[in-house]
């Protein structure tokens, strides 16, 4: 079965940074919710992680909130 | 058998404070307490050689060392940004510089991060084979002079150490930790994540961040079963200190307590080779801790990693 797009948000919601607001616009920069490139680094190490994908250098410049991410992710497994 | 008797580390006393410039990076204070891990990175004097901070280290040595300058048979000076452009090797400068004999063995390493733990084996190994009893392990790293002061990911984060350590036969008085069981690592496909680009450094930071999170925790468990060693017999974790970030990303992954895991990166930054001896030298004479390991990892993609064993238990 196909991982739906509403998975792999639960998969960057669990890795979010504690301090952090809880996110409630998906469209919107998670920059803007005070998470830093080190933290961004942490949400995109952990869909690598749990979907055996490799996220290029390039792709993550526009990777910029969670939907973004999401997106990314799940189109980069229907390509699989 | 080889030894580790003694280490002394060098700090320059000049620092770049990196909290007037979080402006002009868009960093915040709490990036750089939190994730870096410091707010000043130290930098050698203008006008200073890599072999000086050597020399530094060597005379912080010696003020609390029975170590004799004339019995000195083996130099190693770990490095990548060597004296002038490379040609002599800066073990050679070294050599000529503290008045060791002439019969003293001296050459150069070319590594980074790793290059504290590849230089243990690579001193042991050859002084052992060519029965040395007195040598001297030097990490100087001076990335100051390759960085680009506009690229935040660098400027921040590197600083500059040298550290000597004082190896000898193991079974002195005055051995404190033998070096057993070492592991490597090597990644060369990924060698492009950290590089010296035209006279100055550029860094992946995502690229080295996948590497030490996925990577080293697996040669850390490696190493471990190698060894017929738990995570619970050793004593202390001393890992290069890469970023706050990357050090409780490890810290976390493997499971360890804070008390084993050392943070040590307030004030100088991260330095390259020295850091894992800048923290070493703390523990070198605490009996208490009878097996530290050891592990360095960095530009190449390179790990290396070891048990160090206290010789007297």
């Amino acid at each position: 079965m196909p991982t739906t797009k509403e998975e792999i948000i639960a998969v960057l919601l669990s890795h979010m940074p504690d301090h952090i607001p809880t996110i409630d616009d998906y469209d919107k920069p998670l920059e803007d919710y005070g998470l830093d490139s080190l933290d961004t680094a942490d949400l995109l190490l952990a869909l690598e992680e749990k979907y055996n994908l490799r996220i290029s250098d390039d792709d993550i410049e526009i990777l910029r909130s969670t939907n973004d991410m999401a997106n990314y992710a799940q189109k980069q497994l229907a390509s699989k | 058998m080889i030894g580790i008797l003694d280490l002394a580390s060098y700090i320059p006393p000049d620092f770049s404070d990196n909290s007037v410039r979080l402006a002009e990076f868009d960093k915040s204070l709490d990036f750089l307490d939190q994730k870096i891990g410091s707010r000043t990175v130290s930098r050698m004097a203008a006008g200073m050689e890599t072999s000086d901070m050597c020399l530094n280290a060597l005379e912080l040595l010696t003020s609390k060392s029975s170590i004799n300058i004339s019995d000195v048979d083996c130099i190693v000076v770990c490095t990548q940004n060597p004296d002038g452009h490379g040609i002599p090797h800066t073990s050679a400068i070294v050599q000529a510089k503290i008045g060791a004999p002439s019969t003293c063995a001296s050459f150069d390493i070319s590594l980074g991060c790793s290059g504290y733990v590849y230089g243990l084996s690579i001193m042991k190994s050859f002084m052992e084979a060519n029965q040395l009893k007195n040598g001297l392990l030097f990490t100087s790293d001076p990335y100051s002079k390759i960085l680009d002061p506009n690229d935040p990911n660098t400027v921040l984060l590197f600083g500059d150490a040298g550290t000597v350590t004082y190896l000898g036969e193991a079974n002195t008085e005055a051995t404190e930790l033998i070096p057993e069981s070492f592991q490597f690592y090597t990644q060369g496909t990924s060698s492009d994540a950290l590089t010296n680009a035209s006279g100055k450094l550029k860094m992946n930071g995502m690229a080295v961040l996948r590497f030490a999170a996925t990577t080293v925790p697996v040669q850390i468990e490696t190493l471990l079963s190698k060894s017929n060693r738990t995570k619970e017999e050793i004593d202390l974790f001393i890992f290069h200190q890469g970023s706050k970030h990357i050090l409780e990303n490890l810290r976390k992954t493997l499971e360890l307590p804070d008390n084993k895991v050392p943070i040590a990166i307030s004030g100088h930054g991260n330095t390259v080779s020295s850091a894992i001896p800048l923290i070493l030298e703390n523990y070198l004479h605490e009996s208490n801790y009878h097996r530290i390991l050891l592990c360095g990892f960095g530009v190449g993609l390179s790990v290396a990693s070891c048990v160090l064993t206290r010789s007297r238990l």
